[in-house]
């Protein structure tokens, strides 16, 4: 016969059994959701952009001169239509590394002021594209993106869907392996 | 012995499958449900069934690894005779019923439930009580039913681990503080 503490661990054990499996049904929906919405946190690599500006000096294009932190800078294009930029933006509160410059494109000029006031974006890190001149210069359509220059050489653009993922890239130096493969292997 | 060992295994073995499929039935009874009503239930009964199967399966399962009596056993081949038989009438109505039972992981009802008959004829045909008798039958049981709960929960986590990843990831790439 099943004592009481005996059939009073067997219901705990089947509770916990049923808790778990109503987890992973958790779980499985958000990832459904996740799924659905086209959520990540992905680094893709640009490829028309990144094919049309590898190698080249980004004064070109009329990006702002920055200081290097060990040869490296960076520029995100960002613009008040993208939510996802003001997503970023929020998250970096004002603290922008000294080798990031925000180019804001894509905006309407009589409310850009507040937007930017709102995003708490310093002057010092910005730059406006007005008439989306550097955009339509370089064939942008898309942001939030970051492109990436070392030695004052353009390396890659990429889309940056996070802050982790503008982090990923602008501190721990992250390039998205693809960059690697189009590398062209010099034979004499 | 061998006898004795084959019986508690295949009890085991069937207690751990009615263990998680009952757990995942009560736990989405939504994708049960679905099921039920393909299977030409009507939508009334379908939330009736679907917690009712549920349940019946963690007490059949309960009741076979505690208390290996003849009762159990028939019920636990009754069950795999429901089941078979809604792998049969998703055959006959040639549809594709997708299967609720083990959260989505077995597919779509059909051949699999009746390929699992003979599965399900060995243990209810099986002699209850195998071997033992006493207390050492019954810390035998309860040992085998902590070993299929761990067995359903360490399965779960296997699953759950990598998905839980994912999640944090997707609550970062959502902004939300880290």
């Amino acid at each position: 016969m099943m004592t009481a503490a005996a059939f009073a661990a067997v219901a705990a054990l089947l509770i916990a059994l049923v808790c778990l499996a109503a987890l992973v049904e958790v779980v499985n929906t958000l990832e459904h959701v996740q799924q659905t919405t086209g959520i990540s946190e992905e680094i893709v690599e640009n490829q028309a952009l990144s094919d049309l500006l590898r190698g080249k000096d980004p004064a070109a294009f009329g990006f702002p001169s920055l200081h290097s932190v060990g040869g490296a800078t960076f520029y995100l294009f960002v613009s008040p239509k993208c939510l996802n930029c003001a997503t970023i933006l929020e998250r970096l509160g004002g603290q922008f590394p000294s080798h990031l410059s925000l180019i804001v494109t894509n905006f309407e000029e009589e409310s850009v002021d507040g937007w930017l006031l709102g995003a708490n974006v310093p002057k010092s890190s910005r730059v406006l594209d007005h008439s989306r001149r550097i955009a339509n210069q370089i064939g942008l359509n898309q942001t939030p993106t970051i492109v990436s220059c070392f030695n004052e050489k353009i390396v890659f653009a990429a889309s940056v869907p996070s802050h982790r993922a503008l982090m990923k890239v602008v501190k721990d130096g992250y390039i998205p392996s693809s960059v690697f493969e189009e590398v062209p292997t010099h034979q004499e | 012995m061998v006898t004795s060992f084959l019986n508690h295994g295949l009890a085991l073995i069937a207690g751990i499958l009615l263990l998680a499929a009952g757990s995942s039935k009560l736990a989405a009874p939504g994708s049960v449900q679905r099921t039920v009503i393909e299977l030409g239930f009507s939508r009334a009964s379908s939330a009736v069934l679907a917690a009712g199967l549920g349940l019946a399966e963690l007490a059949v399962a309960s009741t076979l690894l505690l208390n290996d009596g003849r009762v159990p056993r028939l019920a636990t081949l009754a069950l795999g005779i429901c089941f078979a038989a809604a792998g049969a009438r998703a055959l006959v109505l040639d549809k594709r019923i997708e299967c609720g039972c083990l959260q989505g992981l077995t597919g779509s009802l059909g051949w699999a439930q009746i390929a699992m008959l003979p599965f399900w004829v060995a243990v209810g045909s099986g002699p209850s009580r195998p071997g033992q008798s006493g207390e050492t039958s019954i810390s035998t049981r309860y040992m085998l039913f902590v070993a299929a709960a761990v067995a359903v929960a360490a399965w779960r986590c296997f699953f759950l681990a990598p998905r839980l990843v994912a999640m944090g990831r997707l609550r970062y790439s959502l902004g939300a503080p880290q």
